[in-house]
């Protein structure tokens, strides 16, 4: 406290006293002593000398062979978002991308062979590279995409740096995963923002995979140079090279070499397009950037609960998976909680990304377009932003809470990236859940309640790839969490993120062709359709046995087919061996309703509880091996022992996804659910192995299925139907619809409500299906029919088709309740 | 002419005057007192003067005008301080001569101005009100989480930090509580506190001159202290830890005296310990009995409360003690003793201030806050004023609210700002040898 005299002074200042100002008794004002009134805080701003040095000093352009080579064609400027200040011009002729994958090529071979250990040090050389220059490349990151600083490095650089250390250790543990084997050139999309998490989850665990990685960046400046990093490391050229610009990009998706598609995408525009422009069929990863939801309950800590929103909601400038887009807040601590985040919010500081004490930074101006027309769309609503002034320069949006939105409203499930953060009420848990779960994505959602029975149920209700409990936006690279909104499997972390870039041993090129893909082909895929005619030979000797009419197996029943014609069944020698219907869209509209309506009550069901009925399917069928060695002798041609090894291979096939119905998930916070309703095209050349091999292990974790057996040898599946419809398997959960597969495989990947499909056929077939897949976040599993030897216990078996059962989740939930003593 | 004239022009007149004057209308006549009484004028008034438009919800009834004296009553420092300036004030003389209950406010207010300066309003504590301390849910990691991302969001660089640290200086609670302690170094201890920084950098910074918050010590070294402030002719406030410290387990009878002689020793400000038997045995109601009984025995002197915060086993305990403590009329909350194993953190101190901006909230009442032990550097003092900056506002950064029990830190700020002031480092000889 102050003297006497002091004290009257002080009390009598203004608030708004200035430095250099006199007080009322004529004495000057230092600047020290207005800071000692006002208790203003001052500017910490991040130096981007050493960054915009590092801009000047290279030729920017595309980075191939382990250096820049600049192109002609138009030049790319790059912005400071922060305040629109031009900091690079980058040519972007595209004419680069046949160097890049020349060399890609040259180098894939060593690399992919390297052992683990040389690959690992490399990696550790990385690793360490990026350490020593973290401060530039949070910088650049912050530079190039206008999130604040401070996310850019305790964040953004410490997830890559700790996923750099991960798969630096898997590189090194390579035995551990011989089942796989790495693809080859991998092409890796980066979005607008978010870069350095987007490297880190995707081309970081690429090369430890052991592939050559092209990378097409967004925002180019953080991918060169962590690629110049690569190089001071000691990165073998080809090895990575970075690609800049739009016809860059369209370039690579028409190369033959690329193994595969890996991407991460602001819109879902762009990730249609993009599957429309390539031109093999290629497995595909992409996902299009989400947010994440929040669930507050009144039993919950409801302060904390405003805090971390407030924090993470905005990470990224909202513009990121782990930011916050929606938030349900219980009924009964609506009030309170509005109230709370009003107050914080309001002291949320908006402005120069490089400045510490910013607590959001810029955000894109499309993102800001796309959040003011939401914004003037919904006038009506409540809201409330940030008090902080917003910069005159530069791109930047107040971050801004919306109220009472309502889940009819169309914002509500619009991904609006930028600082938007809308709340709603909920009335029960069961009620939260199910607003989350009917949503187009499924990235996180953080749960807020004291209630560990309340918490243990809901991380397994909620549809998500993260469920965090008390928390929000914590990620570890070595734990497998996934992406629900996606194309492919978009994984985020742990052994399956390195195998989602590998593909099973002893198969190379396994899931694509050589040839480019004939768009008339596509173009006509699943539309010629042959009429059933009658046979003109007999079908059946009545004196020898009865005529026999086979039905679609619907909801464990067997159903005429709505298109009530039949087609012929020809045996390899050409007799008649009998008909099946000829479905249509309209039956598998109702094979996926009987499957919809089994999945709630089967993944109920504890993998105990699966396993064992497995088993007796299993057992059912070994009784009636001879039959089923019969048919499939006659359909094929194959000889009779042929066929037996055949029906005996399947059995393992089953006992072996008994075997793993009880091991998929072993933990409450390692969980694998299974993925709802699977739509399989099952192989033509296998009929009752190749079938086995997928309905298995898709019902052993738990879902259920839609089955277009092979359109070739279908009456093995017939026969099978009447043995799943009395081995205890509930109706619906095998549906088996017989017809022709492409235009049946269409109307299922077509259909909203199945969630993955698998599709083994035509080369055209995987391209349209994959492209279909993207319109609704369907899970796509896509490879041609004659591929995978299915009879090879390596390719037949194991995790390279598990993995396609179940989408990982993962809950986090920190400890922690004791204190001091 | 004055009788004749109607009374809404007399109360139009009166609603011109400044508030003195018409403290001095109320003492000319009946007629005009009775205009005066007008409890509309009064609201009008006080909406006018303190944009205050409604009445707070106490315990005891409130009318407009005897809000508007409490209102002027603390705002009038001057008066406070001055016995002419104060004749001067009808209003307040008129305070005094009508109304018996105000009187006896003012008199304690007048009091509490003359010993410990420009403290607000106190927190007068409520009745035993246990929905506030139920369906309390506290998170640890996430306030743990919390705290930790809360360090270095806010900067304060170059003069900033300067001017940072000077307001740092003017909230430590300057403390020794050994048992060694004696005259000699209490003298010392008090000097100290009367200019805690050096002239020269007092003067480049731009400040006369400035004193810490209090200085407190144990109760037998009050007299000691009270001596030596008088001798320097300086008022800063007398804090005497009490009531048992610091484990608090003698009985209540001995608490509570040790407080009364603290106080009659010449103590302005006492800082006790809670019972923690009371917390870990969840007698909430006997713990508020307690600090009552307590603030009971420190009259006029300002009760800070120690919980104990490492003593208490988890944060819902934290809230709840620090609830219970407000309620039975804490002006302060205060962390630890310094004597436990964990002492005063970030993360207790979050779960503290919602204490006590959810106790503003159901009262009114702004209630202090003073975090004790461990803190040694000139950054973490920082760290600590900008905590209470964003969670609790301005006002809640000045010594009436905000204190920090410290021993060592001074002498580190006092480099710091060397530092700032010359350039150059200061050696390990420049801290007042104390």
């Amino acid at each position: 406290m102050f003297g006497d005299e002091n004290v009257t002074m002080n009390k009598q200042l203004p608030d708004n006293i200035m430095a250099g100002d006199e007080d009322q008794n004529g004495h000057f004002i230092s600047k020290e002593k207005a800071i000692f009134q006002n208790l203003e805080y001052s500017s910490a701003k991040e130096s981007d000398s050493a960054a915009m040095s590092w801009i000047n000093s290279q030729k920017l352009g595309d980075f191939v062979m382990n250096k820049m080579i600049q192109g002609s064609g138009d030049m790319l400027t790059v912005t400071n978002r922060s305040n629109d200040k031009v900091v690079a011009h980058i040519p972007t002729s595209g004419g680069n991308v046949g160097e890049a994958v020349k060399s890609g090529r040259e180098a894939k071979e060593a690399w992919g062979k390297m052992q683990g250990h040389i690959r690992a040090r490399h990696l550790y050389s990385v690793t360490r590279e990026v350490q020593k220059q973290g401060k530039l490349l949070a910088v650049m990151e912050c530079i190039s995409t206008g999130v604040a600083v401070r996310e850019c490095k305790n964040v953004m650089l410490a997830n890559l740096v700790q996923t750099l250390y991960h798969f630096t250790g898997w590189a090194e543990l390579s035995p551990e995963v011989k089942d796989c084997q790495s693809r080859g050139i991998v092409a890796v999309l980066l979005p607008e923002v978010d870069t350095l998490t987007q490297i880190a989850q995707q081309v970081v665990p690429a090369l430890a995979a052991g592939n050559c990685v092209i990378v097409s960046p967004s925002a180019p400046l953080p991918a060169l140079l962590f690629a110049s990093l690569c190089v001071t490391a000691g990165l073998p050229p080809g090895v990575l090279s970075v690609v800049v610009g739009d016809k860059a990009r369209q370039a690579l998706l028409s190369d033959r070499n690329i193994a595969m598609l890996s991407g991460a995408l602001s819109t879902k525009e762009e990730c249609r397009s993009l599957v429309s422009s390539l031109q093999y069929p290629i497995p595909v990863s992409l996902c299009q950037v989400g947010k994440s939801s929040m669930i507050v309950f009144s039993n919950s800590d409801i302060d904390s609960a405003v805090d971390c929103l407030a924090d993470k909601g905005f990470y990224a400038s909202g513009q990121a998976y782990d930011s916050v887009g929606k938030v349900l807040v219980q009924s009964s601590c609506y009030e309170k909680f509005c109230k709370r985040l009003k107050e914080k919010i309001s002291k949320l500081r908006v402005g120069d990304a490089l400045d510490h004490s910013n607590d959001v930074g810029a955000t894109t101006s499309k993102n800001i377009s796309a959040i003011k027309e939401a914004l003037t769309l919904n006038t009506h609503l409540s809201q409330f932003k940030s008090s902080s002034a917003i910069p005159d320069t530069g791109s930047y949006h107040a971050p801004t809470v919306l109220l009472d939105v309502q889940p009819s409203n169309d914002i509500w499930d619009e991904v609006l990236l930028g600082p938007l953060v809308k709340v709603a009420s909920f009335r029960t848990a069961k009620e939260a859940v199910a607003i989350v779960n009917h949503s187009k994505q499924g990235v996180g959602c953080s749960v807020w309640s004291e209630k560990n029975s309340l918490i243990m149920q809901l991380t397994k209700q909620l549809n998500v790839g993260t469920v965090w409990v008390n928390c929000h936006g914590i990620r570890e690279s070595s734990r497998p969490s996934q992406y629900r909104s996606c194309t492919g499997s978009m994984q985020c972390g742990g052994v399956d993120l390195l195998k989602l870039y590998m593909s099973p041993a002893a198969t190379p090129r396994l899931s694509f062709s050589d040839d480019k893909i004939d768009p008339s082909l596509v173009k006509n895929f699943g539309k010629a359709t042959f009429p059933a005619l009658p046979s003109d030979k007999p079908t059946v000797d009545p004196e020898e046995s009865v005529n026999r009419t086979i039905k679609l197996f619907i909801g464990g029943a067997l159903k005429r087919s709505a298109n009530d014609s039949y087609r012929t069944v020809l045996s390899s020698t050409g007799a008649v061996l009998g008909s099946l219907p000829d479905a249509n869209k309209k039956d598998i509209r109702d094979a996926v309703e009987a499957a919809a309506k089994a999945f709630p009550g089967w993944s109920g069901k504890s993998g105990f509880n699966r396993s064992q009925i497995l088993y007796f399917l299993a057992e059912n069928i070994c009784r009636r091996k001879e039959d089923f060695a019969e048919v499939i002798a006659q359909s094929t041609g194959r000889k009779y022992d042929d066929g037996m090894q055949e029906v005996d291979t399947s059995l393992q096939r089953l006992f072996m996804a008994a075997a793993w119905a009880d091991k998929f998930t072993s933990s409450p916070w390692e969980q694998k659910d299974p993925v709802g309703v699977i739509g399989i095209t099952a192989p033509s050349q296998w009929p009752m192995l190749g079938l086995c091999s997928l309905l298995g292990p898709a019902i052993a974790a738990g879902n259920t299925v839609v089955v277009l057996p092979s359109d070739k040898f279908p009456l093995v599946a017939a026969d099978l139907c009447q043995v799943i419809a009395t081995s205890d398997i509930p109706g619906g959960v095998v549906n088996m619809v017989y017809g022709s597969q492409s235009p049946l495989s269409l109307a299922l990947a077509q259909h909203q409500h199945v969630q993955a499909v698998w599709y083994f056929g035509y080369p055209e077939g995987c391209h349209v299906i994959t492209k279909e897949g993207v319109e609704n976040n369907k899970q796509v599993w896509c490879e041609e029919y004659d591929r995978r030897k299915w009879n090879s216990l390596v390719q037949g078996t194991g995790y390279t088709i598990n993995r396609h059962c179940y989408n990982n989740k993962v809950v986090v939930m920190p400890p922690g309740d004791t204190f001091a003593n | 002419m004055w009788s004749s004239t109607p009374h809404f022009i007399l109360t139009d007149i009166f609603s011109h005057l400044p508030i003195v004057d018409v403290g001095e209308c109320l003492i000319v006549c009946r007629s005009w007192n009775s205009i005066l009484q007008d409890e509309y004028y009064w609201k009008r008034r006080l909406k006018e003067d303190w944009g205050i438009d409604s009445l707070r919800e106490t315990h005891q009834p409130c009318s407009w005008i005897s809000e508007y004296k409490r209102l002027h009553c603390m705002q009038s420092k001057s008066v406070m301080t001055s016995n002419s300036e104060f004749e001067r004030d009808g209003l307040l003389a008129l305070t005094l001569n009508h109304d018996d209950d105000e009187e006896e406010n003012l008199k304690r207010h007048l009091l509490k101005k003359r010993i410990s300066g420009n403290m607000p309003e106190r927190n007068d504590g409520t009745t035993f009100t246990p929905d506030w301390i139920e369906n309390v849910h506290i998170n640890y990691p996430a306030v743990v989480r919390a705290s930790n991302d809360f360090k270095g969001r806010r900067a304060l660089k170059k003069e900033h930090q300067a001017a940072w640290l000077v307001k740092a200086v003017t909230l430590i609670d300057l403390t020794t509580l050994a048992g060694d302690d004696t005259y000699c170094n209490v003298d010392r201890l008090c000097n100290y506190a009367k200019n805690p920084l050096r002239k020269e950098i007092l003067k480049q910074l731009g400040f006369d001159s400035l004193t810490v918050g209090a200085v407190c010590v144990y109760p037998n070294r009050v007299k000691d202290v009270c001596k030596v402030l008088n001798k320097l002719n300086c008022n800063i406030g007398i804090a005497s830890v009490a009531a048992g410290f610091p484990e608090g387990q003698t009985p209540m009878e001995t608490r509570v005296r040790e407080v009364e002689l603290a106080v009659e020793a010449g103590a302005t400000e006492i800082d006790i310990v809670i019972n923690r038997t009371l917390v870990l045995e969840g007698r909430w109601e006997e713990l508020y009995e307690e600090v009552k009984a307590c603030r009971k025995a420190c009259g006029e002197a300002h009760l800070k409360t120690i919980i104990a915060t490492g003593h208490l086993g988890d944060f819902e305990n934290i809230y709840k003690a620090s609830m219970i403590s407000m309620m039975a009329g804490s002006d302060f909350i205060k962390t630890s003793t310094g004597k436990e194993s964990v002492n005063a953190t970030f993360p207790v101190a979050m779960v503290m201030i919602r204490a006590i901006r959810d106790y503003f909230e159901y009262t009114g009442f702004k209630v202090g806050f003073k975090p004790a032990g461990g803190i040694r550097t000139a950054k973490d003092s920082l760290q600590w004023l900008t905590l209470m900056k964003e969670e609790l506002g301005d006002e809640w950064v000045q010594p009436d609210l905000f204190r920090m029990g410290a021993s060592s830190l001074l002498g580190d700020i006092e480099r710091q700002l060397y530092h700032y002031c010359t350039g150059r480092y200061a050696s390990s000889t420049f801290d007042i040898a104390m």
